[in-house]
């Protein structure tokens, strides 16, 4: 078998593995479902309020919801990728990281087609290693930049974003945390944003920690369940600060992916309501518990 | 397209998934950009950079003040070195204060020239603070 062949059979099933097949087509369904409720979501961002990227919102919510009945799905999916592809050129370079993972995605459901046998091992490998380069990349970044060791970041997120300070309020000292929250807006000499308290650094080094080792226990065939559970567990907990849950919910579709058994078919009833609760508290500016940033 | 064609499209995009982040790290620290965005998978690497922008005449080296002029060309330039300034924290050094220094030299025809230097603040590795990092100055020669 030649390398690059060998390479991508890492992330493919076990012999005894079931419920992939049947996984890969609720993914494309939740994806459409997920590209649809984004672009619903986008429809009343200021900062989108141009025409042109109006137009496309409204078509990649049509061609989405179009896509979640079976028989038009793969070409929504091709439709959607070029339509994505159009709102990345129009939103460059301000677009989040997390539209171009969808479109990531959407480009594989594009090009394979998980009712052909020959194709749906390449989609669901395809996928795998997606997730894993993700992960691991996000974890190395954050090393490389260097601003998780004394939990620099983290703490400037406690000191100037609420959503975070919520999270972080059980995990740093009081004091510290006053201290942090009293820091003011940033400007020249702000800070210190490093934190007196064993516990918060744990919890920020942990961080870049578990992203590049879930990369790697991801792609190993008798972890990969134990990782994508625990991963999933960890997205959970960073969207509890971050409540970015828009990009949570394509996350956890990710990695249902790994785990043996149909959870991506048995999930998405949950995730259909998920988008309609978000759509509807959207409509009626409600609901601020569910708070979220696209 | 044939499995093959298809399988090698597949490869090929990985392989590039798998190189571009190492090549997003040099790139965005060469021209000193915002590592959040350019699909490098290094959001919530670093907290957000302030950039700092201030005219000064090239005649005097004394500070364009603001004082003189109404509210919407006050507005003006406050617009135009906000929009700079938000360009400028996600693009980096790609960025250059061109469109502010023309508002600037056509509020104030008696400037010969103007500098406009502009200070990125950001939060230090070592100190946890928020230090002037890094300073470019600008400058502009009115045409004649």
């Amino acid at each position: 078998m030649p390398l690059p062949q060998r390479i991508l059979a890492i992330a493919g099933p076990r012999e005894n593995e079931t419920g992939w097949a049947a996984n890969l087509f609720w993914f494309r369904l939740f994806v459409l479902l997920h590209m649809a409720g984004r672009s619903f979501l986008s429809v009343r961002v200021p900062e989108y309020d141009a025409w042109l990227h109006q137009l496309l919102l409204h078509a990649l919510v049509v061609v989405g919801l179009a896509g979640l009945v079976p028989r038009l799905s793969l070409w929504a999916s091709r439709l959607a990728a070029l339509l994505v592809v159009a709102q990345i050129a129009i939103t460059m370079p301000f677009t989040a990281n997390h539209v171009f993972l969808e479109l990531l995605c959407l480009g594989l459901l594009a090009l394979l087609d998980e009712s052909k046998q020959d194709e749906d091992e390449l989609l669901l490998v395809a996928i795998r290693w997606l997730s894993a380069v993700f992960f691991f990349y996000t974890g190395l970044q954050k090393v490389l930049w260097g601003r998780y060791f004394d939990g620099q970041l983290l703490g400037y997120l406690t000191a100037t974003e609420d959503r975070f300070a919520w999270f972080f309020q059980h995990v740093i000292p009081t004091v510290e945390f006053e201290r942090l929250r009293a820091i003011g807006p940033p400007r020249a000499g702000a800070g210190p944003y490093r934190v007196d308290s064993l516990l918060f650094l744990a919890v920020s080094n942990s961080v870049y920690v578990f992203e590049m080792l879930a990369g790697v226990l991801l792609l190993v065939a008798r972890t990969r369940w134990m990782a994508a559970i625990a991963a999933i567990g960890f997205v959970i907990m960073v969207e509890l600060g971050a409540r970015e849950i828009i990009f949570g919910a394509l996350m956890i579709n990710l990695l249902l992916l790994f785990v043996p058994g149909q959870w991506n078919k048995k999930l998405f009833g949950a995730f259909v309501v998920f988008y309609l609760y978000l759509c509807l508290a959207n409509r009626m500016a409600a609901v601020p518990i569910f708070s979220y940033s696209l | 397209m044939t499995i093959e064609t298809k399988r090698r499209i597949v490869w090929l995009g990985l392989v590039v998934l798998a190189l571009w982040p190492p090549l997003h790290h040099a790139i965005f620290r060469r021209f000193d950009l915002s590592p959040w965005k350019g699909f490098g998978w290094a959001m919530y690497c670093v907290p957000p950079r302030v950039i700092n922008t201030s005219p000064f005449s090239l005649d005097d080296r004394a500070p364009v003040s603001t004082a003189r002029l109404n509210d919407p060309q006050r507005r003006a330039i406050y617009d135009a070195a906000g929009e700079f300034g938000r360009r400028r924290a996600e693009f980096g050094t790609l960025v250059k204060p061109d469109e502010l220094a023309e508002v600037i030299l056509e509020l104030y025809p008696q400037l010969m020239g103007v500098e406009i230097t502009v200070e990125r603040v950001a939060v230090d590795r070592a100190s946890a603070t928020f230090v002037p990092e890094r300073m470019d100055r600008y400058q502009y020669r009115r045409e004649r």
